[in-house]
């Protein structure tokens, strides 16, 4: 017996395979998961409307009205405190726009009201970015530290770390107790305990002064403008390298408590990978991360449907990747664990990420865990994939034109470090081949073109320019 | 629990003013087009994973299905290539082909809970169904996800060959040459049966 195309299966066969009915309850789950999607798109959209408008204070305002903690109703001035002890180092949101970057050994409490905050730092190093405008104090117990302006690092000494930081500050006389002053943008105000007040010192960009008891504020250092630039950049450079550090030492005690622990602590300081195969999953949220991880690899990394696979469950999401060209998985990675990606330790609340390089995987599959912090909190703010996408688009007629000084094929990836006002902070260049005049027309082409909404905190990008003598690519 | 009609009739498409709303967002112009193809939707999927999909994942991944279908929605053209359910169609298959890609869904619930629906009286007939079931569950997990695709969207959604080919991204030529393939491997299954009684 033979059978055409157009002879189906005879239809009582098909009745043999029943499905049963859908749950009825489906329908509102769906919809209740695409309208939170939605409203979240929305807000986007009203930031990116609302900047373009009034430049960027209506955008600035919602950050500040959903980011202050222990707010009163509407109307009052919102007060807010806090306190970091040593031993976490971390950065913590004083105000709107307003950060400190703690280091381990530091002790601070602080106290906000309005645009009034006032710090008491009583040890350690700290790091501050003040949103100007602010009217914001840093009490030490040898004298305050005013902010005119916006970035600045305040040292408390004792015997113990003399010497590092002589030799640091290469000051030739010995300290017994001080606070180190050095500011990277705007201006400081110092004032020492027990001198009368007409004797503050006023330290300018690039400058850093030691403070003592009883004495006025005295300046050590005061660089050119080149250097200026440069201390500016060792700032942001070391606000990053603290970060980092940050996560190394978790990712240490992660370690040194999983192989002490047990049982539920186990489970809390296992890897992504244990976490992810340990959870069970949680519908509403896994499905919402899964179209969003899926989406970004598709429109903004170039991994197209059936290339990946993602799946989440409870905090934890595995995306695999089937993809055997090392340097394009390099570059997949790169991107997916910036604020292209999930922004590690970002604002979109991933803190926890592992890897598994195709070339140490017993399949040949890229392998990615990434657990996220599920705060609560509500972590909105610009999409940077897509503003990388039209910042590449925009950069598209100058980038071209670099072409007349290429002497070769050249790859040139820069890592942008974009701060919380959406301004470019900082850009590691690199080249391949290095050297050639083009890489410089290219960081500019692009830096031209960079514009980015503000964002609750700093965020960095990937952008991969190659050029060939024939063709442009991006 | 009920029991929907195996063979599912070919919706008529929803009116253009519906999908524009929907295309809008209008919370009930979606959920007239989520009822309309919920049902069908959820039987190509349960099919398509065949051993593979539990009850709960296979919802979870209309889920998926739905949500893909109403953020993509603005983007569909009414006018294009695709009718409406074929394009529900080809988003129901990428999300059902992704899931059998990533080789950790838990083999299977059992599939009692379709024979029990069947199973309140021991007679041969009953018999003869129960196994009937078995051996095409068994065909269809034996062939391809993409002819298996192919043969459900034809034989169970009556869907053209050129809908099929636009939901699958394939050409008219393969759409047959699958569906030749997935019918003989089933009627080769069923043979069996008819064999051995």
């Amino acid at each position: 017996m033979t059978h055409s195309d157009d002879d189906p299966i005879e239809e009582d066969v098909l009745d043999a395979y029943p499905v049963a009915g859908l749950n009825a309850a489906l329908e509102d789950r769906i919809w209740e998961c695409f309208e939170r999607g939605r409203r979240r798109r929305q807000w986007l959209f009203r930031v990116a409307i609302a900047t373009s408008v009034v430049g960027g204070l209506l955008a600035i305002s919602i950050w500040a009205s959903e980011r202050l903690v222990g707010s009163r109703s509407a109307g009052q001035a919102r007060v807010a405190e806090g306190s970091v002890n040593p031993g976490a180092k971390k950065t913590v949101t004083l105000a709107e726009q307003t950060v400190a970057v703690v280091d381990r050994s530091a002790d601070i409490a602080w106290q906000t009201k309005g645009t009034q905050v006032l710090v008491t730092q009583r040890r350690g190093r700290v790091f501050y970015r003040v949103q100007p405008g602010t009217d914001f104090r840093v009490e030490t117990p040898i004298g305050s530290v005013e902010a005119l302006g916006t970035c600045f690092e305040v040292e408390v000494t004792d015997m113990s770390k003399q010497a590092k930081n002589i030799a640091t500050a290469a000051v030739g006389a010995a300290i017994a107790s001080g606070v180190w002053i050095t500011v990277y943008e705007g201006r400081v105000r110092a004032e020492a305990e027990g001198v009368s007040q007409g004797d503050a010192t006023v330290l300018e960009p690039g400058q850093t002064a030691v403070m003592e008891a009883g004495v006025s504020p005295r300046i050590t250092e005061t660089p050119n403008g080149d250097d200026q630039a440069t201390r500016a950049r060792l700032a942001e450079a070391r606000r990053r390298l603290m970060l980092q550090a940050d996560e190394i030492a978790g990712l240490e005690q992660q370690l040194s408590q999983r192989s002490e622990g047990d049982g539920a602590a186990e489970y809390e300081e296992a890897n992504s990978k244990s976490r992810f195969e340990q959870e069970e999953r949680d519908t509403v949220w896994a499905s919402a991360q899964e179209l969003d991880l899926e989406e970004r690899l598709d429109q903004y990394m170039g991994v197209e449907d059936g290339v990946s696979t993602t799946e989440c469950r409870d905090r934890c999401c595995h995306v695999e990747l089937a993809i055997e060209d090392v340097g394009e998985y390099y570059d997949v990675f790169v991107d997916f664990k910036s604020d292209v990606g999930i922004g590690i330790g970002g604002y979109r609340d991933w803190s926890d990420l592992q890897d598994i390089h195709p070339r140490r995987s017993d399949d040949g599959l890229g392998h990615i865990y990434a657990c996220s912090r599920r705060s609560g909190e509500v972590r909105e703010g610009p999409d940077r994939g897509a503003e990388r996408e039209r910042m590449l688009l925009e950069a598209r007629g100058a980038i071209e034109s670099c072409r007349d000084q290429l002497e070769s094929e050249l790859m040139v990836t820069m890592y942008v470090t974009i701060d919380t006002n959406g301004a470019v902070s900082d850009i590691d260049t690199r080249a391949e081949p290095a050297g050639q005049p083009a890489t410089h027309c290219v960081e500019q082409a692009v830096l031209t073109s960079a514009r980015f909404e503000p964002a609750p905190e700093e965020t960095w990008i990937p952008v991969r320019v190659s050029l060939s003598p024939g063709e442009g690519q991006q | 629990m009920t029991v929907q009609a195996p063979v599912e009739q070919a919706p008529d498409e929803l009116d253009p003013d519906t999908v524009r709303a929907a295309q809008r967002g209008d919370e009930v112009a979606c959920r007239v087009l989520y009822r309309k193809h919920a049902s069908r939707v959820h039987a190509f999927v349960v099919r398509l994973l065949g051993a593979a999909a539990s009850e709960s994942r296979a919802e979870e991944l209309v889920q998926d299905t739905f949500l893909r279908v109403f953020r993509a929605l603005p983007r569909f053209r009414l006018d294009g290539p695709a009718s409406l359910s074929t394009w529900v169609f080809s988003i129901a298959y990428r999300v059902a082909v992704s899931e059998l890609r990533r080789k950790r869904v838990t083999a299977s619930v059992s599939r009692s809970r379709h024979i029990a629906l069947v199973s309140d009286e021991q007679s041969d007939d009953i018999a003869r169904q129960r196994e009937l079931y078995r051996q095409l569950a068994r065909a269809l997990d034996a062939l391809s996800p993409q002819q298996r695709a192919v043969f459900l969207l034809r034989d169970y959604h009556q869907q053209s060959y050129q809908e099929i080919a636009t939901a699958l991204d394939i050409e008219s030529g393969t759409v047959r040459s699958r569906l030749h393939r997935a019918r003989a491997a089933i009627r080769g299954a069923l043979q069996e049966i008819d064999d051995d009684t």
